[in-house]
């Protein structure tokens, strides 16, 4: 299980990434595009992922990945119980998270090492 | 009796489905980019816990392995670590806003611009080394004090092997590669700086040629290791996207992009498990099926090539040292990589 702490540990190192706090909610964003934002008791990060993939995501592991709230069906966005993943699946997901919302350029710099 | 790992299950599929199917070569090259891809996850969280990502530290341990004043131009940098030179300039900018490397005009020719390691860039690689040699430590006891040393020859004659086939001008310089890297860290373990630094070129090598093989279907190597799980899972050529993550390497919200893909290629349809209905399962269609089935042969055919130079006995050591590492990586995956 990771903590929303972790997450911060490790969003601090993306660039251009921002932290603030909307209405009691931590929301990590790059300008004003948020990708990363907790539930209030900060066990359910909510992640921008591109929302054609999210039933698939979601019909896998239903039991760590969940539907985003009905306003924000429409939105890239999926959410996760933070209980559920460990440090390396966390970073995966907000490293691609904050890849949708940087520019291409920016996102090279960032993507995992070759292997392909 | 040695243990079993993924491959040994995927080759035993292979046999059931198709049992004129000669899937030998796969015991090794399946092998070696299985290893790369977990090995390179379990990179990026050792060295994510020191604020920077597996690119970075390549750009810095290229650097450092030049030797002081570690500088090297940004040429010298991309040519050969499979890198387009826009990637290396975003990996650059990154390297230089952390005050890892600075760049300066070279004096002796203006255009040329120089990279070089900073002080900090220094510290950082020389920890990043250390942690990352310290979590894969345990690979050394997986294999006797025999098998050790019997290894880095072996992976040796593999690079030789799989690279030979390429034209001159591309076969990158592996071998010096990798010694830089032993000579840089002298007080770092030279045999697991080998094995770190030779299976990724191995890999990428593999990958190279699946890609030829699979291009021809607008696919990834990726992409097709799914669909041929799914065909070894025989009829009706169904399954979980759980039942994936393990075979393919990745991540849930991989496979997740990986199905979406497939399925707009009209190659996997999505339904839903009877007994529970918040479960999907995919299965090829028709034309997913005949991808299969139409290209499972050159691909291994492919891959039997790279290994064309390798003794008989030489490959089944080398089957038999990768099995007991793949084993042994795959066993461990509950922990995280750089916890406190």
């Amino acid at each position: 299980m990771v903590t929303m702490m972790d997450v911060r540990r490790f969003a601090s190192t993306l660039p251009r990434s921002t932290e603030a706090l909307v209405g009691g909610r931590v929301k990590f964003r790059v300008g004003r595009i948020v990708y990363v934002s907790f539930s209030r008791d900060e066990t359910v990060m909510g992640f921008a992922f591109p929302k054609e993939e999210r039933d698939w995501l979601i019909g896998g592991t239903p039991d760590k990945f969940m539907q985003p709230h009905a306003s924000d069906l429409r939105y890239n966005w999926v959410l996760v119980r933070l209980a559920a993943v460990d440090e390396t699946e966390m970073r995966e997901l907000v490293l691609d998270a904050w890849r949708m919302v940087v520019p291409k350029s920016v996102a090279a710099a960032y993507v995992m090492r070759p292997v392909d | 009796m040695s243990p079993t790992d993924t491959v040994d299950m995927v080759r035993e599929q292979w046999a059931t489905e198709f049992p004129d199917l000669d899937t030998r070569a796969l015991g090794i090259t399946h092998r070696v980019t299985a290893l790369a891809t977990r090995l390179n996850r379990d990179a990026e969280a050792v060295f994510g816990q020191l604020g920077i990502s597996g690119a970075t530290f390549d750009v810095l341990a290229a650097l450092y392995a030049a030797g002081p004043p570690y500088q090297l131009s940004p040429t010298q940098l991309y040519k050969g670590r499979l890198v387009s030179s826009g990637g290396m300039t975003a990996r650059l900018d990154l390297a230089e806003d952390a005050g890892l490397v600075a760049r300066s005009r070279a004096e002796h020719d203006r255009r040329g611009v120089t990279v070089t390691l900073s002080d900090r860039g220094v510290r950082v690689v020389r920890a990043g080394v250390g942690a990352w040699l310290a979590y894969e430590r345990n690979l050394r006891s997986v294999l006797t004090a025999h098998e050790r040393e019997a290894f880095p020859p072996l992976l040796t004659r593999l690079l030789h092997s799989s690279f030979d086939q390429l034209p001159a001008d591309e076969v990158p310089d592996t071998k010096s590669l990798i010694y830089s890297w032993v000579r840089a860290f002298p007080d770092q373990d030279p045999w697991l700086l080998h094995l770190l630094g030779a299976i990724p070129l191995l890999a990428s090598r593999v990958e190279h040629e699946s890609a030829k093989v699979v291009r021809s279907w607008s696919l990834t190597p990726n992409g097709f290791g799914l669909l041929c799980a799914l065909r070894r899972s025989g009829p009706a050529f169904r399954l979980a996207p759980s039942e994936l993550y393990d075979v393919v390497v990745l991540s849930p919200a991989g496979v997740a992009g990986l199905l979406y893909k497939m399925e707009r290629a009209g190659l996997i349809v999505r339904s839903n498990d009877p007994e529970d209905k918040r479960l999907n399962r995919a299965s090829l269609t028709r034309r997913g099926l005949k991808v299969v089935n139409s290209t499972i042969g050159d691909f291994v055919m492919r891959h039997e090539w790279l290994l064309k130079p390798l003794a008989e006995t030489e490959r089944e050591a080398l089957t038999t040292l990768l099995r007991q590492l793949l084993s042994s990586v795959e066993h461990r995956r509950d922990e995280t990589p750089g916890a406190h």
